[in-house]
């Protein structure tokens, strides 16, 4: 099968479904593209008897959109706030003399030679944020390696992609901040009532008694905003209920073990009142997170579900195989292990 | 002069079965070379990340000196592809006449296959080239398939097989649990959505499991993920609270991880086409045929699951021959 058709609307995401729509009302959609690449698709949406649209078809999946480029559009709505997010790709094989087909290359002749054909490939996505061309001849990188970036997107003339594919970044294997099976989390049942239950019993889906601070930033996809939060006060501070997104399980060759009560690992981050000192005005106190591995004995207290404080007094590493679990949760990301506050980790 | 074996991975760092290969080439084959060897891994390496290869053999990365290994690549006698890229690669192409072997791991025109039989709405592969495959088999002397069944290239290609081979060392007594484990890459041919609605864990690459249920939708509800980590590996397998292995990847060239399954005393569902000669009832290429046979396990007796993980267990001790393995690959290497 040849990509000369390219990249298709394959589904659509409805991550908003908007309101003022019209009671169980069928519309239809629209795809945008900025450069006018892509045609023929078709499809519509479908409002519920709120008004607020749940469902879409697609009867022609299209053809040559470009990812990053194609928006939709709902056709003479009288609603707003709809959020359709196509999902672009390739349902079809490929193969280099598609890609060769695809750049009007005529398969086996003397152009299509499988590196030029490569190069000219991997020139599509070959610039990095500098503007630079990566993987030339002059980084003593010349060829084309998926793990070094490889064709990571596509453009108006090549809507290539090969975000299907993954391929092993050879670097550590993922894990994150986790803690021992067998350490207490704070839920919430139906009724509003506080309960508790092993990490490695909570489900996913699960209500979990959260704490939330409007200055603390949420979640930290790329980078750990955690760590970068401080504050001299936080009796602003609110308990919540969120839910949990994901559990992942892991093994750890060694953990830390505090006050004898909390068993985790390395990376895992606290919140802790942490004593400072202020120069000539003498030490303080600040609240911040902190890395297991970065706490400091009698210097940092942990924070209960009261903002009640207990100081660190032991903290013991244990070298050890031992079973870990990894919580996420949203919306808000500090939730309370063995009754103490503690920041979720993504697994990567 | 020197030879160069050339390989994408190995040592301490295990993400695969090739990886397997490239460490038992290194502990078995490497140390009987005749002629001076130096391995070559064509890979990106993180600064801080430290991985011991446990051989006398020169190992040169390319991110860590490639000025250096490209001058290996042009100064040898030959180059020995251990286990090389699925892509298109320079190196190898320009170098084309010096390739004595290539150990080819997986059949892409197999793998490739595996979202369509499957009728997955996308492909979770590895980026892969059938074309180059085949190109770099045309250039390859020596040209050796590591699996147990023949594959499209063996109807193009004069391939040598060499199955790889596994040592039985746990032989486990039948683990009586209804429970299913999985530990494979979530690659599409392992199929990993045949665990949809069973009470189960994997062993996988946690990334892996979130680029399945963002772009393939799917929602592992019923599965608990660990992080797949090779040093675990023996602990995830020698657990007592799961007992039935999903080994039904679709075209397994040699499944490693099927053996250590039988090994440590889990009752596999197989492939249809993978080790065909051997009788065995649970056998899975779709979703229906895979939950048919969880039901029909789960009706069995302690003794007639013993019986049957014995009988497997016995068969595929006809793949633990080191020697011969050893002996065939030197044949090569040293000729």
């Amino acid at each position: 099968m040849a990509l000369q058709s390219g990249w298709k609307i394959l589904s659509i995401n409805i991550t908003d479904g908007g309101s003022g729509y019209g009671n169980n009302q069928i519309y239809t959609l629209n795809a945008r593209t900025k450069s006018k690449h892509g045609q023929s698709f078709a499809g519509t949406c479908t409002s519920n008897n709120k008004g607020v649209i749940t469902s879409t078809n697609i009867s022609n999946n299209g053809e040559n959109y470009s990812s990053g480029s194609t928006t939709l559009g709902i056709l003479n709505a009288p609603g707003h706030g709809a959020m359709l997010i196509p999902v672009i790709g390739q349902n079809v094989s490929m193969s280099i003399s598609d890609i060769n087909q695809e750049k009007g290359i005529a398969v086996n002749t003397a152009n299509s030679d499988i590196h030029d054909l490569y190069q000219d490939f991997s020139s599509v996505a070959g610039e990095n944020l500098s503007g630079q061309t990566v993987h030339d001849e002059t980084d003593n990188k010349p060829n084309f390696d998926y793990d070094q970036g490889g064709p990571a997107s596509g453009s108006a003339q090549h809507p290539i992609h090969f975000d299907e594919f993954y391929g092993a970044v050879y670097d550590t294997y993922g894990g994150g901040g986790c803690l021992l099976i067998g350490t207490s989390i704070t839920l919430q049942d139906e009724k509003g009532n506080t309960f508790y239950r092993n990490i490695e019993d909570v489900n996913v889906g699960d209500t979990i008694v959260a704490y939330h601070n409007d200055d603390i930033p949420l979640d930290f996809d790329s980078t750990d905003t955690w760590g970068e939060w401080s504050d001299d006060d936080i009796s602003d501070t609110r308990i919540v209920t969120g839910s949990v997104k994901h559990l992942y399980f892991d093994y750890y060759e060694s953990y830390y073990r505090i006050n004898s009560i909390i068993n985790t690992t390395e990376e895992h981050p606290w919140l802790v009142k942490s004593a400072i000192s202020r120069g000539e005005e003498g030490s303080g106190f600040i609240y911040q997170y902190k890395r297991t591995d970065e706490l400091v004995q009698y210097d940092d207290y942990l924070i209960r579900d009261d903002l009640t404080e207990v100081q660190i007094v032991t903290i013991q590493k244990v070298e050890e195989e031992v079973e870990v679990v990894n919580l996420n949760c949203e919306p808000y990301d500090v939730y309370f292990a063995q009754g103490y506050m503690t920041h979720n980790v993504h697994a990567k | 002069m020197f030879d160069v074996y050339y390989s994408t991975g190995g040592g301490s760092l295990v993400y695969g079965g090739s990886d397997v290969w490239v460490n038992k080439w290194l502990k078995e084959v490497s140390p009987k070379l005749t002629y001076p060897s130096k391995l070559l891994i064509h890979r990106n390496r993180i600064d801080d990340l430290n991985v011991e290869f446990d051989t006398d053999v020169e190992v040169v990365w390319q991110s860590d000196d490639p000025i250096k290994f490209e001058q290996y690549i042009k100064e040898c006698r030959r180059i020995n592809i251990l286990h090389g890229y699925y892509t298109p690669h320079k190196l190898i192409s320009e170098h084309r006449d010096k390739i004595h072997s290539n150990v080819v791991h997986v059949s892409l025109d197999l793998s490739l296959q595996a979202g369509f039989t499957l009728n997955l709405p996308r492909l979770m592969h590895f980026a892969s080239s059938k074309e180059w495959e085949r190109d770099v088999l045309k250039w390859s002397k020596h040209k050796i398939w590591i699996g147990v069944q023949k594959t499209p290239l063996h109807k193009d290609f004069d391939l040598i097989d060499i199955p790889n081979y596994y040592e039985f060392e746990r032989n486990k007594d039948i683990v009586m649990n209804d429970t299913i484990g999985f530990a494979a890459r979530m690659e599409t041919r392992k199929a990993p959505h045949f665990l949809l609605g069973h009470k189960s864990f994997a062993f996988t690459d946690i990334f892996d499991v979130q680029e399945w249920e963002k772009k393939l939708k799917i929602k592992f509800s019923d599965t608990r993920f660990y992080q797949f980590k090779y040093q675990f590996l023996k602990r995830f397998l020698d657990r007592d609270d799961w007992g039935i292995s999903h080994s039904a990847h679709l075209n397994e060239p040699f499944g490693y991880s099927i053996f250590e399954a039988v090994d440590y005393g889990k009752l596999p569902i197989l492939p249809h086409n993978w080790c065909d000669d051997i009788h065995y009832p649970f056998r899975a290429t779709t979703k229906q045929e895979f939950d048919k046979c969880v039901e029909e396990i789960k009706t069995l007796s302690e003794s007639h699951r013993k019986t049957l993980l014995e009988g497997l267990r016995k068969n595929l001790k006809k793949y633990d021959n080191k020697e011969e393995w050893v002996e065939k690959y030197l044949r090569i290497y040293n000729e």
